[in-house]
C-alpha cells in the first residue's frame, strides 16, 4: 500500500469530513458543498485516496427512478486509522507553530 | 426567461461533462462516470454548469493519449457501461467549446488592455503602435493557446485577426494612420480578411468529406453546385480563399468610402 506523504489542506478537508461519519456513504457533490472544493480537486483527491486504499466505493441504486446510479464513497478502517493520525499530526504541527516564540523563528 | 437559461446552462453543463467524459483515460473512467452521475442529482442548470466547470481540469489530469482519442468516436458516459448508452459525439460540443474558448480569450485581453491602458490606448502620432502591436501579440498567444487546447475553431478565427492584425500594422507603418481606416472600411476589411483565413483553414479540414460521390447531379441543382465549389476549392487550395478574401476587402472598402459621411482620406486630413 502506498504512503501518503505531503497531504495537502484540501485532501485533510475531505478527510476531516468523512471522518464525520466514517461508516456512511457519502456523494461526490455532497463533499464538494461542504468542502468548498471544485470537482476537478475533489475527484483527484479521492482517486488519490482510493489507490492507496483508504478510500471504498461503490456505486448506489438512485434513489428516484429514471436517474443513473450514484458513485458513493467512505472511509476504510485503515483509511479512517490514518485519517485520524494524519489530522492529529497536522493539528500538533499547526499548534507548535503557534506556540513557538518569534525569536526561535528567525 | 429565466427558465430558459436555466435549461440552456443545464445544457451546456451536459455537454462539458460529456466533453470531459470524452478526454479521459479509460481507467479513469469510473470516476468521471461519478462525475457525469453527480450531475444528473444537481438541482439548477447553474449549480450544474458550475460543477460541469469545475470539473474541465479533470479532461486534463485525467486525459488519455492521442492515439486513443483518435481511435475512439464515442463516449461512454456511464461507467457501468451497460445501463446507459454511449453518446455519440456532437458537433455542438466542438462549436460551444470555440466559442467559450474565443471569448475566454476576448474577456482576457480585454481585460488586460483595461488594466494597462486605463484611459483608452494612447492616440499620440506615433502611439498608435502600441495599441496594434498589443493587439496582435494577443492575438497571436491566443492563437497558439487555441492550438494547445485543440479549439482549432477558434485557432482559425485567431489566425485571421493576426493576419488582418500584422497586415494592417505594416501599411500603417508605410503609410501611416488615415482618418477613414475608423469608418466602416476598416470593419469590411477585417471581416474580408478574417473570413479568408478562417474560411481557408476551416475548409482544408474536410478534404475529402465528398470523397467516391459524383460531382454534378442534374436533379439536385444546389447540393451539385457546393460540392463542385469544394471541388474547385480542393483543387486551387487555400490560396483562392486568400485572393477572394482580399476582394471582398476592396469591394467593402470603396463601399464604405463612397457612403455618405465617408470622406477619403485626403480630403479627411486637409479638413
Amino acid at each position: 500500500m502506498a504512503r501518503a506523504s505531503n497531504i495537502s489542506p484540501q485532501t485533510l478537508s475531505v478527510l476531516e469530513l468523512l471522518l464525520e461519519s466514517p461508516r456512511a456513504w457519502h456523494y461526490g457533490y455532497a463533499l464538494s458543498q461542504r468542502t468548498g472544493l471544485k470537482s476537478g480537486t475533489l475527484y483527484p483527491i479521492l482517486v488519490r485516496l482510493a489507490e492507496q486504499g483508504w478510500l471504498d466505493t461503490e456505486w448506489s441504486q438512485p434513489e428516484e427512478p429514471g436517474r443513473p446510479p450514484r458513485h458513493t464513497y467512505r472511509l476504510t478502517a485503515e483509511g479512517a486509522k490514518s485519517a485520524r493520525q494524519r489530522l492529529a499530526e497536522f493539528s500538533s504541527s499547526r499548534s507548535k507553530s503557534r506556540l513557538r516564540p518569534a525569536s526561535a523563528e528567525r | 426567461m429565466r427558465r430558459a437559461l436555466d435549461r440552456l446552462a443545464d445544457s451546456v453543463a451536459t455537454r462539458l461533462v460529456d466533453w470531459t467524459c470524452s478526454r479521459v483515460d479509460e481507467s479513469r473512467r469510473e470516476w468521471t462516470g461519478a462525475l457525469s452521475a453527480e450531475l444528473a442529482a444537481i438541482d439548477g442548470g447553474w449549480n450544474k454548469l458550475a460543477w460541469a466547470i469545475g470539473g474541465l481540469p479533470l479532461a486534463w489530469l485525467f486525459r488519455r493519449s492521442p492515439e486513443a482519442q483518435l481511435e475512439s468516436t464515442h463516449i461512454a458516459r456511464d461507467p457501468m457501461g451497460d445501463q446507459l448508452p454511449a453518446v455519440p459525439r456532437s458537433s455542438f460540443d466542438s462549436f460551444v467549446l470555440n466559442v467559450v474558448s474565443l471569448v475566454a480569450w476576448w474577456m482576457l485581453l480585454g481585460l488586460w488592455i483595461r488594466t494597462r491602458f486605463p484611459d483608452g490606448f494612447p492616440g499620440g502620432r506615433s502611439e498608435w503602435r502600441i495599441g496594434e502591436v498589443t493587439i496582435l501579440a494577443g492575438c497571436l498567444l491566443g492563437a497558439f493557446a487555441a492550438i494547445a487546447i485543440r479549439r482549432t475553431g477558434a485557432a482559425d478565427v485567431l489566425a485571421g485577426f493576426v493576419a488582418f492584425g500584422a497586415v494592417e500594422f505594416a501599411f500603417h507603418l508605410q503609410f501611416g494612420i488615415r482618418a477613414v481606416q475608423g469608418g466602416p472600411a476598416h470593419f469590411a476589411d477585417m471581416t474580408a480578411g478574417i473570413l479568408g483565413v478562417t474560411f481557408a483553414a476551416l475548409t482544408e479540414n474536410r478534404v475529402g468529406g465528398f470523397g467516391g460521390e459524383r460531382v454534378w447531379d442534374a436533379r439536385k441543382v444546389g447540393t451539385s453546385l457546393l460540392r463542385a465549389g469544394l471541388t474547385i476549392r480542393r483543387n486551387l487550395g487555400s490560396w483562392a480563399h486568400l485572393a477572394l478574401g482580399m476582394m471582398i476587402a476592396r469591394w467593402g472598402g470603396r463601399l464604405a468610402i463612397s457612403m455618405p459621411g465617408n470622406k477619403p482620406a485626403a480630403e479627411s486630413i486637409s479638413a
